[in-house]
């Protein structure tokens, strides 16, 4: 029983050579020749059709998941418009793959189709979904919700949201050699082996609840009986400078909102994405109407912090076994949180999975993780500014 | 208060029971009258009651303002948070731009085209200095409406190929281009855009800066963010200003190094033909020289053997043997004679040097005892010496490492050196050999004491067929090929010669042989 991982990245300005170049250097450090999964996160620059065809050109008929990104991850660090590429070959680890289309129709659906596919193969023990929904799209809770559906309500699902490097304008999904739009691309991760899954974001509860007594999905028009715009405007207005709507979804990065989940430590977090022009505000993830929320604060410290606490918790669920390979999903909001000190956040999540272990993934646009996964009993929920960490030991 | 009251109702009920049982009227009496103490002692409670309650409420109201209370200081908070926030992003962007600035100043060093160049600074201002798009462009210097070089990063490819580059330079032209100055443009919320740059290059906020090529504005560079990216600051520009008189410098030198690489090849390219030529002319010569020798030599067999029968008869005739033969007859019998000798030595020399040429004939390399050879050589040239009253002094060591060498050809050398020596020195001179031993070549040195040789002639010779002018050379006669055959014979051992001379005092001619000759000698050497 052995496992071989590989990962590898190329920043070459031609999509097909790019793609070539990740595929090649991943198999090489693999150091196997058929790989049973190819994990594909790539910046929206590339021509995304030629450089799955790259890729392609390499694995050949591999089973391959993946999305488009906002910045990828590799265990040397953070990198920009570039196309990493994992390739995993294991006689313990056990794959199936699937994809649902059409989200923004009918997300929950799409939750089920794609969790039903990769439920076919019946895979024996199976441990984690892993799943990159459209981040633009998809309501990510309710793809969730269709996921539970059929996987359970306590399986754990952790995965990101495909992003378009802050263009906020459209996202990919692979799937085998495709690429996808509005649509969710998973894998279930099964067999002898154990996936350790650790989420965490840092920020703390500050101020007055307020109560949302006026929201559909994940637009949210009243707070208190007031407009929604209305609540940053007491924090952050002041009388000289009228809050500028525009500027708003940037503070947001730093104060989003955070809903408690009964039992949970952390809040829930929802980042703004756009101030309509009557007040109301659309968030990154759901906002159900009736629900307790408040400004959160957060800080570099303590997102470094939670960084490294997200990263020993999925080290501690494989205790006494360590990481083969970590796959990191973090929120787009981070990386720009972090600015300069991105590279902290994937040092610390190094120092806990192993200085040489194979570290993929990508900053996103939301991130699904359960919120207490001690002994996998936690709920998988949607989550935003979030850091998840998905540590897998397989022999 | 609870159980007061839960005592008054059991009171009341059991007095109620009283009442059901008995008609009697004093206990109606009775009962009116506890009812009336109740309704008083209820009075009286309730409105301690109301009062606590008030409290109640007004604690309730002073937890509610301190937490307005807090609320408002969390706004305080909040801005102080944000505004320091703020201020580190800036800082940190500066710290960031600068510390990119540096890194690519080095990159740029190691660029080897203005092409890449170009690319390598959009591609950097993207993805390092976290700009959401980049266009750098330089301008045909011939057709300054037209782009000369031109590289994008953070377009898509269909937009990138839809950029139209020469509109863009003549929406910059003024002032990018001419004079020379920067443009900045943050559209407040809501404006509309008051640039054609900024539609045309799809961003809502931008920054042209000129990029000077030799004090001369001859490009720019545009970058630009769309929301979400952080709208542009006038740090930025000065940022960008920066970088592009890195490039504009850069692009220079590239330009310089261009055309220093281009001359250089073609130079390059030249000395290659004329190599190639030279190395042409040189196998035609060497061609040429290999048939001369086989002429000379041809020739030379050719012309020894009726020269031997001239020289037989003469010899015949001159004995008497074919019949008496006048005084007069014999002086020129004698003639004949000296001059067929003279012809063959110049046949035998001639052909020679055309065999050591060649590389017909090997050497027979053996152990040579110098002074035996040394002590030949003087008997042999003893009767000239005497004839001019000599002295021959021969000065090599008893004690000399074996030396490996031609012995008939050495002896050749040291006769036509002491020949040319005894030939050349006036009567009752000295004529010195001398053997000093090194540690790789044995090194033997003719001293004479003679005419000495005119500096002009030094470097001809031991060319072939040179005779320098002088009186002895002028009256007697020599072939010129002497000296030649004894450098020809010194350099096929792997030895040198050569001769110190002054006019009037004496010549030296040196020569060294190496202790063992190199295994294939270097003979024929053209």
């Amino acid at each position: 029983m052995a496992t071989w991982v590989g990962v590898g990245s190329s920043r070459q300005p031609d999509s097909f050579q790019a793609g070539c170049e990740a595929a090649v250097k991943a198999l090489d450090s693999m150091g196997q020749p058929y790989p049973d999964l190819i994990l594909v996160f790539a910046s929206t620059r590339f021509d995304q059709e030629t450089l799955l065809a790259g890729i392609v050109s390499v694995t050949r008929g591999a089973p391959l998941v993946g999305c488009s990104t906002a910045g990828e991850v590799l265990a040397a660090g953070p990198r920009r418009r570039s196309v990493v590429v994992m390739a995993i070959r294991s006689d313990s680890l056990k794959v199936a793959t699937g994809i649902g289309l059409r989200v923004s129709d009918d997300p929950r659906q799409a939750g089920q189709e794609v969790a039903a596919q990769v439920s076919k193969a019946r895979l024996a023990s199976p441990h984690a979904f892993l799943m990159f929904p459209d981040g633009l799209s998809a309501n990510g809770a309710e793809v969730i919700r269709g996921a539970q559906d059929v996987l359970g309500l306590s399986f754990p699902i952790a995965g990101g949201s495909a992003a378009d490097d802050f263009g906020f304008n459209r996202t990919f999904q692979y799937y085998q050699g495709e690429v996808y739009t509005n649509s969710v691309a998973g894998v279930l991760l099964a067999g002898p082996i154990l996936v350790g899954i650790g989420a965490r974001h840092g920020w703390k509860p500050l101020g007055k609840p307020r109560r949302v007594t006026k929201a559909a999905a994940n637009i949210v028009r009243e707070m208190d009986h007031r407009s929604a715009a209305n609540l940053y405007e007491t924090y952050f207005g002041s009388p000289s400078s009228p809050l500028k709507l525009e500027s708003l979804t940037d503070m947001s990065i730093v104060y989003p909102l955070g809903m408690p989940i009964p039992g949970e430590e952390e809040y829930l977090l929802r980042n703004v994405l756009k101030v309509d022009r009557d007040g109301s505000v659309v968030y990154a993830g759901e906002m159900p109407q009736g629900a307790e929320v408040r400004l959160m604060m957060g800080s570099k410290a303590r997102a470094l912090e939670a960084a490294q606490r997200a990263a020993e918790q999925a080290a501690l669920e494989l205790a006494p076994r360590t990481a083969r390979f970590g796959l990191v999903f973090s929120s787009c909001s981070r990386a720009r949180l972090f600015g300069r000190m991105l590279d902290q956040e994937i040092a610390a999540i190094r120092q806990a999975l192993g200085e040489t272990t194979p570290l993929a993934g990508f900053y996103d646009y939301g991130e699904q993780a359960p919120l207490s996964a001690a002994g996998f009993r936690g709920r998988s929920y949607f989550h935003n500014e979030t850091l998840v960490v998905v540590a897998v030991s397989a022999t | 208060m609870t159980s007061g009251m839960k005592l008054i109702i059991g009171a009341s009920l059991l007095m109620l029971l009283l009442i059901a049982w008995s008609e009697s009227a004093l206990l109606r009496v009775a009962y009116g009258l506890f009812m009336v103490l109740i309704g008083g002692y209820l009075l009286t409670n309730l409105d301690a009651l109301r009062r606590q309650m008030a409290g109640y409420q007004e604690q309730i109201d002073r937890v509610n303002l301190i937490c307005d209370e807090l609320d408002q200081n969390t706004k305080i908070i909040v801005q102080t948070d944000l505004e320091l926030t703020r201020t580190q992003e800036s800082l940190d962007k500066k710290i960031a731009g600068l510390y990119v600035l540096h890194e690519l100043s080095r990159e740029i060093l190691a660029v080897r085209t203005v092409e890449n160049l170009c690319r390598v600074v959009t591609e950097a201002v993207v993805t390092r200095l976290g700009f959401e798009r980049s266009i750098l462009c330089l301008v045909a210097a011939d057709h300054p409406g037209r782009p000369r070089i031109a590289a994008t990063s953070g377009f898509e490819p269909e937009e990138a190929r839809k950029l139209n580059l020469s509109g863009l330079i003549e929406m910059v032209r003024n002032p990018v281009l001419n004079p020379g100055e920067s443009l900045f443009f943050v559209p407040e919320e809501g404006q509309a855009p008051a640039s054609r740059v900024g539609p045309a290059a799809g961003v809502r906020c931008f920054a042209v800066v000129p990029i000077a090529l030799n004090n001369q504005p001859s490009g720019f560079l545009l970058t630009g963010n769309n929301p979400p990216y952080p709208r542009l600051e006038t740090g930025d520009v000065e940022l960008l200003s920066i970088l592009a008189s890195e490039v504009g410098v850069a692009a220079e030198n590239l330009e310089l190094y261009e055309a220093l690489k281009r001359s250089h090849d073609e130079l390059e390219e030249r000395v290659k033909e004329r190599t190639a030529e030279l190395a042409r002319a040189n196998e035609e010569l060497t061609r040429l020289n290999k048939m001369k020798s086989d002429f000379v030599s041809a020739v030379s067999h050719e012309l020894r053997t009726p020269l031997t029968s001239i020289k037989g008869y003469a010899s015949l005739v001159r004995a008497g043997k074919l019949g008496a033969v006048t005084k007069d007859q014999g002086e020129r019998l004698e003639k004949i004679g000296r001059h067929t000798d003279y012809l063959s030595n110049l046949i035998s020399d001639l052909l020679d040097i055309a065999r050591i040429e060649s590389g017909r004939v090997g050497m027979e390399i053996r152990k040579v005892d110098l002074a035996r050879v040394a002590d030949t050589v003087s008997d042999l040239l003893m009767p000239q010496l005497k004839e001019k009253n000599l002295t021959l002094k021969v000065e090599v060591p008893s004690k000399l490492p074996v030396l490996q060498a031609d012995e008939s050809r050495l002896q050749r050398v040291l006769i036509n050196l002491l020949s040319n020596a005894i030939r050349f020195t006036p009567a009752d001179g000295v004529i010195t050999v001398s053997a000093a031993p090194g540690p790789e070549f044995l090194q033997i040195n003719v001293i004479d004491t003679g005419l000495g040789i005119a500096p002009a002639d030094l470097p001809k010779l031991f060319t072939e067929f040179f005779r320098a002018d002088n009186p002895v050379n002028r009256e007697r006669k020599g072939t010129g090929l002497g000296l030649t055959l004894v450098k020809r014979i010194v350099e096929a051992h792997g030895g040198k010669i050569w001769v110190n001379s002054v006019p009037g005092k004496g010549s030296t001619f040196s020569f060294t042989l190496p202790w063992q000759p190199p295994l294939k000698p270097a003979m024929g050497v053209p």
